[in-house]
């Protein structure tokens, strides 16, 4: 059980994660950018607000574009074995789940438009708690995941 | 009908029963008061208006006709009122129908909810004050299924029909079901209960069965509770849960050891006669008026709500008398009595609300479902059945821990039921069902094993592991320093004061005179002193807290069950069935990974949407350990795996 999970997410999914970073990033620092604006324009404290922003903003961006997404895509391992699914995950925060299957009441596909211009899908696993999702695998394997997980999951016997 | 066979239908299939017509009269009441309190409330600075104009003579009119019009007024909503709810009586309707119970409703709008017997999970019923005083409740049918589901809820029915709909529904899933997936998941399980439990249950049933028949129509009158005369424990059935002794004949203790059977039982205009239990219950017990009493002392939540209440008034004087110094005396001379008797009147009000709500408290095990009955003037029925328990959940408050008593609650999915919003009552479901609000720690396993024998080879307290020795150090530090708000609030402050303390020093701020810069001192020398003085108190009674859980604080397993006891100044122990996790997890942080400790989780689908059982820093192999065991197993490689 020590040993991590087999798979690994596609690695396309490292351009999604910073794409989708990125837009997010954007907004708040454009909405940040139209608070400190008019502070700089209407106080005399001169332009170093805006200044410090574009600092952070680079800083955040090179460690969200850059730094996270290798070290996220290689802490990602799923593995889909004939009880149970086994998800490890997080780079400070490492987290290990087991959901058996006998437990999983419906699998989906889901696809937004960045996963679909790279023709990714993410996987849903759901529970009667919660929900499980594996993000970012190529469309074909997705499908036949959640059909495997699916089957797994209506197959799963008595547990004991 | 009160003599009714049980497993006779007593509701035809496919007619249309209407629920009963108080329903017309009693519940605009409600609307009618909020109704006219608002009206009331918003006009009262007119009519203060209106009353000064006729003091000083501006306008005049008869009285008589004022007297008149607001009756006129107060008619017109309630004819409006009974004339809605008569529409939608008459649109309201309920069906057993071959396979499912549908319940019919809607003036314009109609709607059809239905339920198919074989997913009835549990059907409760409640009834509010007013309800009561006319003996008609309100039933919820829950069905399987988490929070997408709704409860279907029908409104005004009489007890008589409610308890006769419920075993009805019970009825026709186990007659329903047979052969069909749900009505096996709904049977219990032979192999669910060790040899040892389901003996102990048949005993009981047994020694149940083996009384004189109770007379028809007072099937609730169950005994009061007594105290064994050989060990002292507290008992409902007739035999001593601990030792076997029988009751002793009409031992009639003092009046706070009864309990309050009359307005338990009393049933309200329409109630009709009690129905006899569907299956006879095989345990049951009550509470004692001496433990209702303690139930509200021991609670947390009035002497938080009347510290708060004292707290805010003693800032608030504290603030006063800090700007203002030559009516100092004065004030603190009125306000002291003030504070006394607003904390008092709060304290007692949330007292007598707990008192109110687990009064006549009931809790019995029938057939395959525990039920648990409580209020003493808006009345709550709520059953579950054991297959749906997701956790036994065994909780102390300070006090509680102090004395050695507990609340004993079982997790259980919650559905959103439609209208139940603001209800008072989805507060107190919050921690699942309780099956005692207050019960002694050692007569605790003896109520799980008369409520749910089922659960009989659950791993008990002293089995568990402790955690190991980091723990203690990473507890003192999360708690004393990083969770303490008190210390950050005191450093702000400090912070905060150091800076203006620098401005003053600077020249920056000036006093207009030296009178003024005394009461800034005193405000800021007095100010500190607090917040240090509340940071030292919650700090300390952090460390404690951290020392306990550390010291006390354990996991273990065995086949079927995982136990995680969170120990502190409040203590919650938490025992999930292996099969209701429906994800096992394990987290840990960097300084976790250094010590190699993991945090452990277990989420179940209880409350309304999931509940997760943690233990931070158990050994990281023990996680893994853990991990291993939720994953499914096969009948064939069945072997035991315990904690390390």
């Amino acid at each position: 059980m020590k040993e991590m999970p087999a798979n690994q997410l596609d690695p396309r999914v490292k351009a999604v994660w910073r794409i989708n970073d990125a837009i997010w990033i954007t907004v708040i620092g454009l909405c940040l950018a139209s608070c400190a604006l008019p502070l700089v324009i209407i106080s005399r404290i001169g332009m170093w607000p805006l200044i410090a922003l574009v600092i952070c903003m680079v800083v955040v961006y090179i460690v969200w574009l850059v730094v996270l997404p290798p070290i996220r895509y290689a802490r990602w391992r799923y593995e889909v074995s004939e009880d149970y699914l086994d998800i490890a995950k997080g780079i400070i925060w490492r987290k290990r789940y087991t959901i058996p299957f006998i437990r999983v009441q419906n699998t989906d596909t889901r696809q937004g438009p960045i996963l679909r211009a790279f023709g990714l899908a993410s996987v849903t696993v759901a529970t009667a708690a919660k929900e499980h999702e594996i993000p970012g695998l190529q469309f074909d394997a997705a499908e036949q995941l959640r059909d495997r997980a699916a089957e797994l999951a209506r197959l799963a016997r008595e547990d004991v | 009908m009160s003599e009714a066979n049980p497993f006779i239908a007593t509701f035809e299939t496919g007619r249309h029963y209407k629920v009963h017509k108080s329903y017309v009269y009693v519940a605009p009441i409600v609307a009618v008061i909020a109704v006219v309190f608002v009206v009331f409330v918003n006009g009262l600075e007119g009519l203060i208006r209106l009353y000064s104009a006729m003091q000083r003579g501006d306008i005049s009119f008869n009285p008589l006709l004022a007297v008149g019009l607001v009756v006129l007024g107060l008619a017109v909503i309630i004819a409006a009122f009974v004339g809605l709810y008569a529409l939608a009586w008459r649109n309201m309707s309920y069906v057993f129908d071959e396979r499912e119970f549908s319940f019919y409703s809607g003036i314009i709008t109609k709607r059809r909810v239905h339920v198919p017997y074989a997913r009835v999970q549990s059907v409760n019923h409640r009834a509010s004050i007013i309800q009561r005083l006319f003996g008609v409740c309100t039933v919820t049918i829950d069905s399987a299924g988490g929070s997408s589901n709704k409860a279907v809820r029908v409104p005004y029915l009489q007890l008589e029909t409610a308890e006769r709909m419920r075993a009805e529904l019970f009825m026709r899933k186990a007659a329903v079901g047979v052969g069909a997936e749900a009505a096996i998941a709904y049977l219990p399980q032979a192999d669910t209960a060790t040899a040892e439990g389901m003996q102990a249950h048949r005993d009981r049933v047994q020694a149940e069965l083996s009384q004189a028949p109770v007379p028809p129509g007072q099937a609730s009158a169950l005994p009061a509770s007594w105290a064994c005369p050989k060990c002292g424990t507290s008992n409902t059935a007739k035999f001593c849960g601990k030792c076997g002794a029988p009751q002793p004949a009409q031992a009639t203790p003092n009046i706070l050891d009864t309990a309050a059977a009359p307005l338990g039982d009393w049933r309200g205009l329409y109630g009709g006669t009690a129905m006899l239990g569907e299956e006879p219950a095989s345990y049951e017990h009550g509470l004692t008026n001496h433990e209702l009493l303690l139930t509200s002392i021991s609670h947390d939540m009035p002497h938080i709500v009347a510290l708060i209440v004292c707290f805010t008034f003693v800032l608030t004087l504290g603030l006063v008398l800090l700007v203002q110094d030559e009516v100092a005396l004065t004030i603190a001379l009125y306000a002291i009595p003030i504070i006394l008797g607003a904390t008092l009147v709060t304290w007692i009000i949330a007292l007598a609300g707990i008192m109110f709500s687990y009064g006549n408290f009931r809790a019995r095990r029938r057939g395959s479902r525990i039920e648990v009955e409580r209020g003493l003037l808006a009345r709550n029925f709520s059953g579950i059945d054991i297959e749906r328990i997701q956790s036994i959940e065994i909780r102390q408050s300070f006090v509680r821990r102090i004395i050695g008593y507990c609340e004993l609650s079982l997790g259980r999915i919650d559905t959103a039921s439609e209208k139940n919003s603001g209800n008072n009552d989805s507060k107190m479901n919050a921690n699942g069902l309780v099956v005692h609000p207050f019960v002694k720690l050692d007569r605790v396993d003896e109520i799980i094993d008369g409520l749910a024998p089922e659960f009989a080879d659950r791993p008990r307290r002293v089995d568990c592991a402790p955690l190991p020795k980091p723990a203690l150090r990473r507890c003192l530090l999360r708690r004393c320093v990083w969770y303490n708000w008190a210390l950050w609030a005191a450093v702000v402050t400090g912070v905060c004061w150091a800076i203006i303390g620098a401005l003053v020093t600077a020249g920056n701020i000036h006093f207009a005179s030296a009178a003024s810069y005394a009461q800034y001192d005193r405000f800021m020398v007095g100010s500190l002193v607090f917040i240090i003085a509340l940071c030292v108190v919650i700090t300390v009674a952090k460390g404690i807290g951290a020392v306990l859980w550390a010291r006390h604080s354990g996991y273990t397993w065995n086949r079927r069950y995982l136990l995680l006891h969170n120990d502190g100044l409040s203590t919650g122990q938490s025992i999930v069935p292996r099969q209701k996790i429906q994800a096992g997890a394990m987290r840990s942080n960097p300084f976790q990974r250094r010590l190699s400790l993991a945090t452990l989780q277990a989420v179940t689908a209880a409350g309304t949407h999931a509940t997760t059982a943690r233990l931070v820093d158990g050994p990281a192999d023990v996680g893994f350990a853990y991990l291993d065991w939720v994953k499914p197993r096969r009948v064939e490689s069945l072997k035991d795996s315990a904690p390390v």
